[in-house]
């Protein structure tokens, strides 16, 4: 306190957890799913990370995601995807969730993690943290896979965006140039 | 001779030009974090600083001072609509409405005697970094402070000296308004309200441009109904202001230069009984650089700040222009001292326009305020910080003072932080105690200002303790005393009686309690009281004439307690504060107990819509006693608000 500028106060702060809680649930209004995913309610599953489940808990009760209900699930097997918008996976439990993971890669479903090598493992977005903030990348080609749109409002926020490089986008699309 | 009656229509000629403050204090956030995260935009989120300390705990402020703030979500969670009215949520404030145009707001008492011409001058307020205490008369106009609410970050209310930091006048009270930046105001949003007291609009549009920067521009617009009588007619002090603005911010929070430039224009229109409607516009520009450096942070401040005031019924109008050169530096020395310095100087131009009864030699002139400042935070031991302050600040009036400032802040743990200080601070002569002449018939001089008026003067001491003893309970007592000397009197001519000129032979002491508290009931439900006392001791010194009593010193109730309630339902949230204020001494004006409530149901993302009361409990009710002095009405008014 007694920082510069005349401010006597720190802007306010909040836990990691409770951050991260609120980007998971943000991310819901900014990505669109096919119309094949699953209707109501809409879920939140998350994997090895107690804390942001606890928090998410509290949060989601009050909640809604395009008209629906939230529900708040703890995933550990394959089975409980069944239904599963956005899976996150907590900090180092990206081994212990391989099975998780590969099951979730093939459905409709917002992967989201938190470690250095999230977006190689196949997540959509990946938390990275900043020097006070709590920031995230995302991989479009991920994205792609799931068959998720991405809102360009949520790109624009994102600390780095992985796209595929120009030439392969434009084959796949039936455009060589 | 009545002198009451004669000092009477002096004050009120300024008092429209001049409100005053008053005392209360919580901790920070008035909603739990979860909801505040969970709606805030994206952009927002990614700028939220991150607590490593305890898991859950929510974050303790570690200022070593009575300090509540306001938060942004606070201040939309009770739908108020100005300044004022944001200001009484803050439990160590005490705010006194007196008509539909003025109020006086004071910390830790001395609140304004307006009959006495004793204005709520001990209070420092600063919009963005803008100080808006009026270098004529001592004390805020309240009519020309506003923002848009919705744009306000928070509001720092700090009870106790701050003169260090902030200045001469920062002697009981420092009010830091802080808007937010140009990048978490993006996007459009449209507020209005309509109700029997008031009818206000709001538009505010912001974008992003470049890499990261981004502006905004507002406008807003609002028609105040007046107060009452106790007849219950008109009080005649309707008014309606329009005010617009903008704020562009060149760089984003990673950055290490960043620059911003904001500025206002108002311009009101108050209509003050059988006179007739007086009008005021005010516009100000700022600028500021800030540089975040490895090892120093920098900030160059520049403002112009410039008001016209037509001339009321029995006061005069004037024009003030002032120019503001702030620099700042703050600075790590090695891994023990954190160093704060900083040079600043004003320069206010004014012109009054004399009337036979109330002029001013000179009429017009430049002021001039210097200063200079360093601040070193020491780490002691892991546990005990030392802040040692020390300004240098030079009036036109009074020259230098030197306003020195100590504080030891120890937290034993994260959830815990016991503190101390002690200060020195003044309030600094204006061409009111120094260049007055008041005749009561228009000839023959009655009250003159004093060339020698020495600026008040009071040295501080404190004791806080601050606690959150379980996640869901917070809470801080702050007890003070204050030693007053030279406060203003009114003396006789030497050798004879008339003209009664301003004197400093007032002193004494203060001393009271600050306490308020957060308790999470549940994970919908909030309830926060808070309770403030002041005891008076205040003095004649030797040689005092003892004309009007020491009471001029200020109106202050010794007890102000509020108990605040929020509570989520879904899409609905419910919102109230209840107030008591205890009796004003002299003129009396008796206790009373007020509610304000808000309802208000949000029926997407975009759009809120909401009911708002204002002093529910009674049809009028009275909070100060002068003749200006109004019965204020209730209130109610739906709001409607539209982010897009």
């Amino acid at each position: 306190m007694f920082a510069l500028g005349a401010s006597l106060a720190h802007a306010e702060t909040f836990s990691l957890e409770a951050v991260k809680a609120a980007f998971l649930y943000r991310f819901a209004s900014y990505v669109e799913w096919p119309a094949d995913s699953p209707s109501s309610p809409f879920v939140i599953a998350v994997a090895g990370d107690e804390d942001v489940a606890k928090q998410l808990e509290e949060l989601v009760p009050r909640m809604v995601v395009n008209h629906q209900p939230v529900q708040l699930r703890r995933a550990a097997r394959v089975a409980d995807l069944d239904g599963v918008h956005i899976l996150y996976v907590g900090p180092e439990a990206l081994a212990r969730t391989r099975a998780l993971r590969t099951a979730a890669l093939e459905r409709p479903i917002l992967m989201v993690t938190d470690d250095d090598h999230g977006l190689d493992a196949g997540a959509v977005i990946n938390f990275v943290e900043a020097k006070r903030n709590v920031r995230f990348e995302i991989s479009l080609i991920a994205a792609d896979r799931a068959r998720l749109k991405i809102d360009s409002a949520l790109l624009s926020v994102a600390a780095h965006v992985e796209r595929r490089p120009a030439a392969i986008r434009s084959v796949d699309e039936g455009t060589p140039k | 001779m009545n002198h009451s009656r004669l000092f009477t229509f002096a004050a009120a000629g300024m008092a429209c030009c001049l409100a005053a403050p008053a005392p209360a204090q919580l901790m920070a956030d008035a909603s739990d974090p979860l909801t505040q995260l969970s709606r805030m935009s994206l952009e927002e989120l990614a700028r939220v600083e991150v607590t490593s300390v305890s898991k859950s705990a929510q974050s303790l402020s570690s200022a070593p001072a009575s300090i509540y703030v306001i938060t942004h979500e606070e201040i939309h969670r009770a739908g108020v609509l100005s300044i004022p009215e944001a200001l009484r949520l803050a439990p160590n404030l005490q705010v006194e409405q007196i008509n539909s145009q003025e109020y006086q707001i004071a910390s830790r008492g001395f609140g304004s005697h307006l009959e006495f011409q004793n204005f709520s001058n001990k209070i420092l307020i600063l919009i963005d970094g803008r100080s808006v205490y009026n270098p004529l008369f001592s004390g805020v106009a309240y009519d020309a402070q506003d923002v848009v609410m919705d744009d306000i970050d928070r509001i720092e209310v700090i009870s106790g000296p701050g003169a260090t930091l902030w200045g001469a006048n920062a002697m009981n009270g420092v009010i830091n308004i802080i808007t937010r930046k140009a990048q978490d105001t993006t996007g459009g949003l449209v507020r209005a309200t309509g109700g029997d007291q008031e009818n206000a609009i709001t538009g505010r549009y912001g974008g992003e441009f470049g890499e990261g920067d981004a502006f905004r521009v507002y406008a807003k617009a609002f028609d105040r109904g007046p107060s009452e009588l106790e007849t219950g007619e008109s009080g005649g002090d309707r008014w309606h202001k329009v005010q617009t603005g903008f704020r562009v911010d060149l760089g984003g929070a990673d950055d290490t230069n960043r620059f911003t430039i904001q500025g206002d224009y108002q311009d009101a229109t108050e209509n003050v009984g059988a006179f007739g409607d007086i009008g005021f516009t005010q516009r100000d520009l700022l600028g500021r650089w800030e540089h975040e450096g490895q090892r120093a942070d920098t900030r160059l401040q520049v403002f112009i700040d410039s008001t016209d005031r037509g001339q009321p019924p029995s006061g005069v109008g004037f024009t003030l222009d002032t120019y503001d050169i702030d620099f700042q530096q703050s600075l790590d020395l090695g891994a023990r001292h954190r160093v704060v310095w900083g040079l600043g100087r004003r320069y206010t131009a004014y012109d009054i326009d004399s009337t036979p009864t109330l002029a001013f030699d000179p009429e017009h002139r430049t002021l001039e305020l210097t200063n200079l400042f360093a601040q070193d935070t020491m780490v002691l031991t892991d546990e005990l910080k030392l802040t040692l302050g020390l300004k240098f600040e030079q009036n036109s009036y009074s020259g230098w003072s030197t306003l020195p400032d100590l504080r030891l802040a120890w937290s034993p743990d994260d959830t815990s932080l016991v503190w101390a200080s002690a200060a020195r601070a003044i309030r600094s002569p204006t061409p009111l105690d120094a260049d007055v002449i008041e005749r009561a018939d228009g000839v023959n001089a009655f009250l003159v200002g004093d060339p020698d008026f020495k600026p008040e003067d009071v040295n501080a001491f404190e004791i806080g303790y601050r606690a959150q003893p379980h996640a869901s309970i917070s809470w801080s007592l702050s007890t003070f005393y204050n030693d007053y000397m030279d406060l203003r009197t009114i003396e006789p001519a030497p050798g004879g009686f008339l003209p009664l000129r301003w004197g400093n032979l007032m002193e004494g002491s203060t001393y009271g309690v600050e306490v308020w508290a957060n308790w999470q009931v549940t994970k919908w439900w909030r309830l926060s009281p808070g309770f403030r006392s002041l005891h008076k001791r205040l003095k004649f010194s030797e040689g005092a004439s003892g004309l009007l009593g020491v009471e001029q010193a200020g109106n202050d109730p010794n007890k102000r307690a509020t108990l605040k309630s929020s509570m989520d339902f879904g899409r609905w949230t419910l919102d109230a504060m209840l107030r008591y204020v205890g009796k004003l001494p002299s003129p009396e004006n008796p206790s009373y107990t007020e509610l304000g409530a808000r309802a208000a149901y949000r029926a997407s993302d975009a759009l809120e819509l909401a009911i708002v009361g204002a002093n529910l409990l009674d049809d009028r009710h009275s909070e100060y006693a002068v003749p200006t002095a109004r019965e204020i009405r209730r209130s109610v008014y739906a709001e409607l608000r539209w982010s897009f």
